[in-house]
């Protein structure tokens, strides 16, 4: 397995502050890894550390194969990136910026510049000051610049911030061709789950300046999918009639909330029902739930424990 | 390094530098002419052709220093303030070369256009006085090559000079304390101490506050390598 990034135990320490804090991240060549975390979870900081802008207090960190220690910049070449938000010389046109920015890449492609701007679905506004430009606008044009230079990295933080749900949409499709079709690593920060939900590879979780999880999507999927929530009043006789009728262990008794959550997938409602009924248990309501990354997600920032 | 220098000086709007450039000059060459209106007066402060030499030298050296500062705004100061400078720092360009390069090619337009300047307002000025007798004495054209030695120095000094508002300037990444800055250290330097001469008479006050810019410069560039943006 190849890695495009791998830190190991990356700290940024500020005034005294641990603020990114022993982060031991693996992102595989090819995929997406979804970056998610608060505002101020340390998301930005990190980035910034992959892309040269901040210096790690400790720690190490190889990029593209090369470790960032060394004083070389030449991995730079390879990266794309977006941090924070986008900026531009607000007085020059889109292509300008996007030239400068291609000149100091030392990339000479000019054609790029006009192909990136369509991939993002930017037309007939080469030579509009970016200042005249919406945020949504200069959010994409921030991403055609990242791409222009056809690198094996994306590092983007919080792209589809300020776009509307179609917009997002559009560079979701897009992020994932760039994944699928043209092989590039993409690294995406959010803290919108829903945004990265659907594209992601593998997701990593940011707390504090902790990454406190880091799983394959796959996983996820596969350890959280559906459960049945079935709400009662005689929680101990219903217990026993799932442990002993239906010969099952894998259910949560969730006393407070007045409910029970089977999580055995063997089990259908109507077995469930028929149990409860021919030994007189009274079912309140009875329900197919899925649990989203979102509340998987936000379970692991309250640091609440995994289902069984 | 040569190549940074080149990137800068694309983007640079040389049209624009050459409306100033040209504008000063015929300013300088108008405040010159104004000595022609009253000889006598004229003479209680200009005696010789040297006078005039160093008073236009310290008129250009003025000029260009502030118009160094507008240069250092515009290519330094306001990349930090809207921090487009961090989205040059994510390219595979090293900080230091990138800032020294933006340095070079102000102090160096700036020398430019101080050796330019000196010798074309002489040479016009010693042509006009010598049609229609502005001054009491005369001003030949001879004079700049026996000054030239002078003149480069002071020319680049004038580079070093021009550097000295970066202090003030990336202090809070303010364009206006750099133009203020600028204004300042060229009124110091140009107000008379006494009679007919002022501080840039002396050649190495102007040579010193020189090595002070490039120093500042250099403390200015190693603060930013090390800065986390």
């Amino acid at each position: 397995m190849t890695y495009a990034i791998r830190t190991h135990e990356l700290t940024k320490v500020y005034r005294g502050k641990d603020v990114v804090s022993s982060v031991s991240m693996n992102v595989k060549r090819g995929e997406i890894y979804g970056f998610l975390g608060p505002n101020g979870a340390g998301k930005t900081t990190i980035m910034k550390m992959m892309t040269g802008l901040i210096k790690p207090t400790g720690g190490d960190m190889e990029i593209l194969g090369t470790s960032v220690r060394s004083k070389s910049h030449e991995v730079l070449k390879r990266i794309g990136c977006i941090i924070e938000y986008p900026i531009f010389y607000e007085k020059l046109s889109a292509r300008k910026n996007l030239e400068i920015y291609c000149d100091y890449m030392g990339y000479y492609n000019k054609e790029a510049i006009k192909e990136s701007m369509q991939l993002v679905n930017l037309k007939n506004v080469d030579d509009v000051p970016v200042r005249e430009f919406s945020l949504g606008m200069k959010q994409r044009l921030a991403i055609a610049r990242a791409i222009v230079t056809k690198p094996e990295l994306l590092i983007l933080d919080e792209p589809v911030n300020g776009l509307d749900p179609i917009g997002m949409q559009e560079l979701r499709d897009l992020f994932y061709k760039l994944s699928r079709q043209y092989g590039i690593t993409l690294l995406i920060s959010s803290h919108i789950l829903g945004e990265i939900e659907h594209i992601a590879d593998t997701i990593g979780i940011i707390k504090s300046g902790k990454l406190v999880e880091e799983t394959a999507m796959a996983d996820i999927r596969g350890n959280h999918t559906e459960h049945i929530e079935v709400s009662v009043s005689d929680f101990a006789k219903a217990a026993f009639v799932l442990e002993h009728e239906l010969n099952t262990a894998n259910f949560q008794v969730k006393e407070e909330e007045g409910l029970i959550n089977v999580y055995d997938g063997a089990l259908t409602q109507n077995d469930i029902i028929l149990a409860m009924v021919r030994n007189g248990v009274e079912i309140n309501t009875i329900n197919n739930r899925n649990l989203t990354l979102e509340s998987y997600f936000l379970q692991r920032m309250e640091g609440g424990k995994k289902h069984a | 390094m040569l190549n940074l220098m080149k990137l800068e000086m694309k983007r640079m709007n040389f049209l624009s530098i050459g409306i100033s450039a040209v504008s000063i000059n015929l300013g300088i060459i108008g405040i010159l002419l104004l000595l022609g209106i009253d000889p006598a007066l004229t003479g209680e402060s200009f005696n010789d052709a040297d006078q005039i030499m160093m008073f236009i030298e310290t008129l250009v050296v003025a000029a260009f220093v502030i118009h160094a500062a507008s240069m250092l705004a515009g290519m330094i100061i306001e990349e930090f303030k809207n921090k487009t400078i961090t989205v040059l720092f994510t390219t595979p360009v090293s900080r230091r070369q990138l800032l020294l390069a933006k340095v070079t090619v102000i102090s160096l337009v700036t020398f430019l256009l101080v050796v330019l300047s000196v010798s074309l307002i002489t040479y016009v000025f010693s042509i006009l006085n010598t049609n229609f007798e502005i001054l009491s004495f005369s001003f030949p054209i001879s004079y700049l090559w026996e000054n030239a030695t002078h003149l480069l120095l002071t020319a680049i000094a004038a580079g070093g000079l021009s550097l000295i508002p970066l202090f003030f300037g990336m202090m809070k990444y303010s364009v206006p304390a750099t133009i203020t800055s600028s204004i300042l250290i060229v009124a110091i330097l140009s107000s008379s101490v006494n009679e007919g001469t002022n501080l840039f008479a002396f050649t190495a006050v102007p040579v010193a506050l020189g090595v002070i810019g490039f120093g500042i410069a250099y403390m200015v560039i190693n603060k930013a390598v090390k800065k986390d943006f």
